[in-house]
């Protein structure tokens, strides 16, 4: 990926980066006058209804990476690669009935740190805060460093600068407005990704036949169409374990399950999970038809923009644009808040002040995350290409954390010790199969070994959990 | 054994209809959540 | 790699890295030195007798992929017919079966968690 494939002129990606960023920050400000302590900054006041809860579970998991992944994906693994990538929406189908349990057992609940500490004691809590943190941590460092790669690649604009704006426009709105920001921003973000993406695709389709792309690839990449592809076709239920593993524990998704209204969670997540469905496809086949457009790719991650730009001109080049800003931006700012919330109700207010006022709280929160902005800003200058590379590891441990919340949700019998060897072996079994045979067994070993774990534990148990003690969250 | 592309055709046809959907039903969505004073 | 430094060949492209490359995915990235526009042809003997262009234009790199299983060979040549030396690229598929038996333990514990959620709490 370098300057001499841009296909936007600077002035015209700086001209969009502008508007954009004035539109968030605004709302950011005008959202976050309606929020006055913790719970109003952390939780939209846990009453945000089936419209903006819907997007806002579709808008969050579409990330850069959808839009930008999917089509290399589709370059890589092919016609299965599209497909793997779809399972992904099953950890939002699942999540659904799990937020409508999360929000019965826990109705005054902050964050999924919450349910670790009071379901399983602070050893199991420790170790979750570790996995969540790196998780965290460096997906938001691998988006922003993936937005100030792309807006370079698209349109010129210096790394240091499309980071920085991308992140410091994310910040601001996120701190002012709290959840209801980037609640309300991620339904105009949603929006503007599907019709992007819509018209994007038909454009596409108004120059190649989806006949043309399958002669094409039949002759030249013949393996895209294979349906016992072995890389792909191995992909497909470690992507979609990585994918539960991501949803079940991290606070984005409790956050919102907690943050809406009483009755919505299930509805909200089950049609999020539909929203998102078809995206990776619809984003992703017009990678397949780079060859049939003639249409080169020097780097398999610049495939998307590189197709559509080729294809649609100025006018594509704007739409991908766009539609990565916005899918960056829902992204980094979900991650923002309920990273900064996670850490000022887990560490703050439990360990450190546990008589801090809700406005206190609530600028603490704002701190938190001017602090988690400046670190990722801090880690993403010097542009190591590497450390993107890091959030694979994150997969042994988001997947070992399946089983301990799943059980510890629904299983009286579940119990510390289960969730504890459970994420410590699952996720050492994983790392060790990561590195001694590849990424693609990761996931699915550290999943498979810590629900044996966790099984064995809650079958020899004879503690039975009192469901009442997640309720004393306040 | 490869896809065909009839297949092909279903997915990419099938994925970018369903995407203008969603966005019409999220849109309809919110104007009724609107109406009935549910939004936030 | 030997690298031939004559007058002559300053011109010629050279591929960047070792003469062969093996992959198990069917896909890398393939990246050159030129010092102008360049076909690759992508062949499937050392004598490049089915050879077939499958990019012409001035980029340094081209992204392969969706290779089945074999040895291709690659090369560039430029407008005034200087050929660059052929780069080998080896594809071996992972094992189908051990594929095939990832799917088979995911798709158990897949199973499993979905049915454990479905069944939601049973002992209270």
């Amino acid at each position: 990926m370098n300057e001499a494939t841009a296909v936007l002129p600077p002035n015209v990606g700086w001209l969009l980066l502008a508007l954009f960023s004035a539109l968030w920050i605004g709302l950011g400000i005008y959202w976050g006058r309606r929020n006055k302590s913790f719970e109003d900054h952390a939780l939209a006041g846990r009453n945000v209804g089936l419209a903006l809860g819907s997007a806002t579970a579709a808008a969050t998991w579409i990330t850069s990476n959808t839009t930008m992944l999917a089509p290399q994906f589709a370059l890589e693994l092919g016609v299965w690669g599209m497909l793997a990538y779809t399972t992904a929406s099953f950890g939002l189908f699942l999540f659904a009935p799990m937020a409508v349990r999360i929000r019965k057992l826990m109705p005054a609940g902050y964050t999924s740190g919450d349910f670790f500490r009071l379901r399983y004691g602070r050893g199991a809590w420790s170790i979750f805060m570790v996995f969540t943190l790196f998780y965290s941590l460096t997906w938001l460092v691998s988006m922003a460093m993936a937005g100030g790669i792309l807006l370079q690649a698209l349109s010129g604009i210096p790394y240091v600068w499309g980071m920085s704006v991308i992140l410091g426009v994310c910040v601001l709105y996120t701190m002012r407005g709290g959840l209801a920001a980037v609640i309300g921003t991620d339904f105009i973000q949603s929006l503007i990704i599907i019709v992007g993406i819509v018209v994007v695709g038909f454009a596409v389709l108004g120059n190649v036949s989806v006949e043309q792309i399958h002669t094409n690839l039949a002759e030249t990449r013949p393996a895209l169409l294979n349906v016992l592809f072995p890389a792909a076709i191995m992909a497909i239920f470690n992507n979609l374990l990585f994918g539960l593993g991501e949803v079940f524990h991290n606070n984005v998704w409790w956050s919102r399950a907690f943050a809406m209204r009483e009755g919505v969670g299930g509805k909200a997540f089950a049609l999020g999970g539909l929203i998102w469905f078809p995206i990776p496809i619809a984003a992703g086949f017009i990678a397949l038809a780079s060859g049939a457009l003639n249409v080169t790719v020097p780097a398999a991650d610049m495939v998307g923009p590189l197709v559509v730009a080729d294809v649609l001109g100025e006018f594509g080049a704007i739409a991908i644009f766009i539609v990565v800003f916005c899918s960056l931006a829902s992204s980094i700012d979900s991650l923002l808040a309920a990273t900064s919330d996670l850490l000022t109700e887990d560490v703050y207010r439990k360990l450190i002040r546990p008589a801090a006022s809700p406005a206190r709280l609530k600028s603490v929160a704002q701190y938190v995350t001017l602090a988690l902005g400046v670190f990722t800003w801090a880690v993403c200058l010097p542009r190591i290409g590497t450390l993107a590379s890091v959030l694979f590891f994150a997969g042994p441990l988001v997947g070992s954390m399946i089983w301990p919340i799943v059980t510890g949700l629904y299983w009286r019998s579940a119990n510390a010790t289960g969730a504890v060897g459970g994420m410590l072996l699952g996720a050492g079994a994983g790392l060790v199969c990561y590195f001694a045979i590849g990424w693609y067994v990761a996931t699915v070993i550290a999943t498979a070994v810590s629900m044996v774990w966790v099984l064995a534990c809650a079958r020899m148990s004879k503690s039975r959990f009192d469901w009442a003690r997640l309720g004393e969250a306040e | 054994m490869t896809f065909s592309a009839g297949f092909l055709e279903i997915i990419i046809y099938g994925a970018l209809i369903w995407c203008a959907l969603t966005g019409l039903g999220l849109a309809g969505l919110l104007i009724r959540d609107a109406a009935r004073g549910e939004t936030w | 790699m030997a690298l031939v430094t004559s007058p002559v060949l300053a011109a010629t492209p050279q591929f960047d890295g070792g003469p062969t490359v093996s992959t198990e995915a069917g896909n890398t990235l393939l990246a050159w030195q030129s010092d102008g526009p360049v076909r690759l042809e992508l062949a499937s003997d050392d004598a490049f007798s089915d050879a077939r262009v499958i990019y012409a234009g001035s980029a340094h790199s081209y992204f392969l992929s969706g290779l089945a299983d074999g040895d291709y060979r690659l090369r560039l040549r430029t407008q005034d017919g200087g050929t660059s030396p052929s780069l080998t690229v080896s594809v071996r598929h992972q094992s189908l079966s051990r594929a095939l038996w990832l799917v088979a333990i995911g798709a158990f514990v897949t199973l499993l968690v979905i049915g454990a959620v479905l069944r939601g709490a049973r002992d209270e």
